[in-house]
């Protein structure tokens, strides 16, 4: 329902956002993703009518947005580290919204109950918003935000400011109650997990460009060019010349998909793609060891040559250990082929 | 032992604090209970004048009301002057901002002498607008403000506009724009948001500050005294009128006991503000509240507000200036030339420049005495906790909160007969500046005296550091540098102080801001051209103490 297109927007000299196009329909969550200063949140300024864009439309359901005022929108806006209004307590931040609708007095009681509820604070609604801890600020904000039923929700970084107990579980329960008020949401973040866990569809912003636009699996599956691979954490990339069926990259000679074309291209190793075999192409040093509970994470040294370390992670029975050396086999699903081009900006 | 400060051992704390307290005592304590003392026994001059009399009369009352509703007005006045520059100074960023910020300053710093002076010569009959309006071929004098109540206004709003700017804008420029944008994307238009959000949350900023204007021009003297009428008399113009001119002090002293619990209360009634509109908030840094002027509508906004800023606070001066040159039909620097000659007008004892030496001289001393006394006080404070050091505060505050006026008229009874008889020594006027620049002394030397880390000391210490030498490292030059603000405050205090000075000042030794208000008394072009030009070199030399104490003062904190 919401279609951003070909919007430019300019903060002084610097180029903020640059030819973005972006769709999201009705009830689908998509994310956006990018480093910090890529331009995620002035997009939602951008949508919310908070900012004007230089060049380029929004609209909603077909219609131009230019003319509508931010209050007229009906859009519903979490900002990063919150905003709350703190002269005013839990129950009349969330209602808020209800009163510039001009809701009468029973059905924005029932509103504002009927959301606490939603978001677990039924017992806080005469607490003053500053004394209440990170979690439920940032719960009061989501209140706030869906309180007068927007048709599009936006959700700047929720999870920004609180610790990782909250960071794990908090992103199940926004996406079930997104999911609750039936509306379409956009939800911006620079983690990937987080990104890639919750959305139906996810955008990948960089420098103010949008560099990926896909399905999470298929984003994970298919990075499009070597830096969206980079940001989603592959550390093993490389360039690699490709001789009938064979690629030589500077860890051994690895076996690819037999459509792939003879020439150079670029190369990505998942690190989920080596497995301990005696018989195997690579062999390595491990140089460090990060236990990570139901595996482990490797940096290996290999022997040949300069290439640069590899990332590896698996589970072992026992545990290498530093300085000690691995014989591995590269599955070939964890073989990965970026398309020609995707070297063009590293 | 405190590890945070070195050890003031309470004797050596009560051999610092009993100069500054003898001091209180004798010439702040002992003048106002002699007030109290006359106000009380009524009748000196066959008149059954009691002090409840004197409170009850039909002109006391419309004194006050005069007082009241000027002081209400300009209150109002400032701070919608105020509200326009103070949001473009908390939310936008553009280039000459600072320096700008601190020009804004400048109305604020000088003498209210100079402020009556420039607005005379903005508003008054010898305005260069009446100049222009005649070239233009109107019949009389366009603008004759003088002597009304808005050029009273005008003169108010001008020199407090920045006591509205840094208090409401400080807050404004801390407010998270963004809880602003919540409340719009929420549904609220511009103004509601406004109206609910952001108003809200500046209210105790606003709120502090028009408290400060009120009691300023509450207890504002120089600026009604020579731009008001007679009719148009505030409580310290009439304590001033009802001793020079009627030679009535008891009945002088009655309305200063009024003008005392009118300040008291408003300053209790301040302190109760304080309390009840704190709102609890997350402060944001000022970093990332600020926009660009990039948009049309912007250009427009700040554009208009730096205009009319300029057109309220540059203007009076420049036309100040200006006019000191102007001599007949145009231009040139007689007013200057007869400042030095000697015959000129000032009851015809001495040439007005002598004027210059006498202030400089005053303030030469009030910068030794002040920051002396000053600095014995804050080092007390700032060494030492608890009670004693909390009440030598208080206690050092408390001229600030009486009147310049009721000083110098407390001056008058109580220092003119024995035991203390002070009339002739030319010390008189040097210890009323001391009592009014002391406060400002302690209040800026106080902070940075307590900014010492105590890890310095400690790292002192453990380098092998005696403690004497400790002290001579590390707290050494702090005190100094406070001692340097401090005298800086005290001497631009003493050029400008008028209220207290124009009760106590000898004919034949006047101050600068005596001899301007002098000369404005007398008819004649050059005397007024000699008032501009005492003016102008008044504002020069309080621009210049200023300027070094921003310099002396870098970036330590201060309680202003």
């Amino acid at each position: 329902m919401l279609t951003v297109e070909g919007v430019n927007l300019r903060y002084g000299e610097q180029a903020v956002l640059a030819d973005i196009d972006m769709f999201v329909a009705e009830g689908e969550l998509v994310t956006v993703l990018g480093p910090s200063g890529s331009g995620k949140s002035s997009l939602l300024r951008v949508i919310a009518g908070l900012a004007l864009p230089d060049r380029g439309r929004v609209l909603w359901a077909g219609r131009d947005l230019a003319r509508v005022p931010v209050h007229e929108r009906h859009f519903g806006l979490m900002f990063q580290d919150f905003a709350l209004f703190p002269h005013r307590d839990v129950y009349e931040n969330v209602a808020f919204g209800l009163r510039m609708q001009g809701a009468d007095a029973e059905r924005l009681a029932a509103r504002v109950a009927e959301v606490l509820d939603l978001v677990g604070l039924s017992g806080l609604a005469k607490r003053a918003v500053t004394r209440l801890s990170g979690g439920e600020q940032q719960r009061v904000a989501l209140a706030r935000a869906i309180a007068p039923s927007p048709r599009l929700l936006m959700l700047d970084e929720p999870l920004g400011s609180l610790d990782r107990a909250f960071r794990e579980r908090l992103p199940l329960q926004l996406r079930e109650i997104v999911r609750a008020i039936g509306a379409s949401a956009i939800y911006v973040t620079h983690d990937q997990e987080e990104a890639l866990g919750i959305a139906d569809r996810t955008l990948i912003l960089r420098e103010g460009r949008v560099v990926a636009d896909a399905a999470p699996d298929h984003l994970w599956a298919q990075p499009p060019t070597e830096w969206v691979a980079r940001f989603l954490g592959f550390r093993n990339v490389t360039a690699a010349s490709v001789r009938s069926g064979q690629a030589a990259t500077p860890w051994g000679t690895v076996t690819v998909p037999a459509a792939v074309p003879d020439g150079e291209c670029r190369l990505v190793l998942r690190p989920t793609a080596f497995v301990p075999d005696a018989a195997g192409e690579i062999r390595g040093l491990v140089t460090a060891r990060l236990f990570r509970g139901d595996h482990v994470r490797l940096q290996l040294a290999v022997e040949s040559g300069h290439a640069p370390p590899l990332e590896v992670e698996a589970r072992w029975d026992p545990l290498p250990a530093p300085g000690e050396r691995l014989t591995l086999r590269i599955e070939p699903e964890g073989v990965l082929l970026l398309p020609a081009g995707a070297t063009l900006r590293p | 032992m405190d590890a945070n400060r070195p050890a003031l051992s309470g004797r050596g704390a009560l051999l610092l604090g009993a100069p500054p307290l003898l001091f209180l005592l004798l010439f702040f304590a002992y003048p106002v209970a002699s007030i109290v003392g006359l106000g009380l026994s009524g009748d000196t001059v066959g008149r059954a004048a009691g002090i409840l009399d004197t409170w009850l009369d039909a002109r006391t009352v419309e004194v006050l009301r005069f007082t009241l509703w000027q002081a209400a007005l300009s209150t109002v006045l400032t701070v919608v002057a105020a509200l326009p520059g103070a949001y473009i100074f908390a939310r936008y960023g553009f280039r000459g901002k600072r320096l700008l910020r601190a020009a804004t300053t400048v109305p604020f710093v000088l003498p209210t002498v100079v402020v009556a002076s420039a607005f005379l010569a903005l508003l008054g009959p010898r305005s260069p607008l009446n100049d222009l309006a005649a070239l233009l071929g109107a019949p009389g004098p366009v603008v004759r403000l003088e002597g009304g109540l808005w050029a009273i206004l005008l003169a108010h709003v001008f020199y407090l506009y920045a006591v509205v700017l840094r208090l409401v804008g400080g807050v404004w420029s801390n407010l998270d724009p963004r809880t602003e944008e919540a409340a719009r994307v929420l549904g609220a238009t511009r103004w509601t948001a406004f109206r609910q959000v952001t108003l809200p949350l500046l209210w105790p900023a606003i709120a502090s500050a028009a408290a400060i204007v009120f009691l300023f021009t509450f207890t504002s003297f120089g600026v009604i005294l020579l731009l008001g009428s007679p009719g148009t008399a505030t409580l310290e113009v009439e304590i001033y009128r009802t001793t020079a001119l009627l030679l009535d002090l008891p009945v002088a002293a009655a309305l200063a006991l009024l003008q005392m619990a009118s300040v008291l209360s408003l300053l209790l009634l301040y302190g109760r503000l304080q309390d009840r509109l704190t709102i609890e908030q997350r402060l944001r840094p000022a970093a990332d509240a600020t926009r660009p002027v990039a948009d049309r509508g912007s250009r427009l906004v700040v554009g208009a507000t730096l205009g009319s800023m300029g057109l309220l606070l540059a203007l009076p001066l420049l036309v100040l200036v200006e006019r000191s040159f102007a001599s007949g039909d145009g231009h040139g620097l007689a007013a200057y030339r007869a400042l030095f000659q000697a015959g000129g007008r000032l009851g015809a004892f001495v040439p007005p420049v002598e004027a210059i030496g006498n202030s400089l001289l005053f303030g030469g001393l009030t910068v030794i005495l002040a920051s002396l006394l000053g600095l014995m006080a804050a080092t007390v404070i700032a060494y030492r906790r608890g009670w004693s050091s909390r009440g030598l505060d208080a206690l050092l505050m408390l001229p600030l909160g009486t009147s310049a006026v009721t000083l110098g008229f407390g001056f008058i009874v109580a220092l003119d007969e024995p035991p203390l008889d002070l009339r002739t020594s030319p010390l008189l006027i040097p210890i009323a500046h001391t009592l009014v620049a002391m406060p400002f002394v302690v209040r800026a030397t106080v902070p940075l005296i307590r900014s010492i880390q105590p890890r310095l000391r400690e790292a002192a210490a453990v380098l092998g550091a005696s403690p004497r030498r400790t002290w001579l490292a590390v707290d050494g030059p702090v005190i100094a540098r406070a001692a340097l603000v401090g005298g800086g405050f005290a001497f631009a205090v003493s050029l400008g102080e008028f209220g207290a000075t124009l009760f106590i000042a000898r004919p034949d030794v006047p101050t600068v801001p005596i001899a301007i208000f002098r000369l404005l008394g007398q008819p004649g072009s050059l005397n007024f051209a000699q008032a501009m030009a005492m003016s102008t070199i008044l504002m020069l030399l309080t621009a210049a103490a200023v300027l070094l104490i921003e310099r002396w003062r870098g970036d330590a904190p201060t309680a202003f």
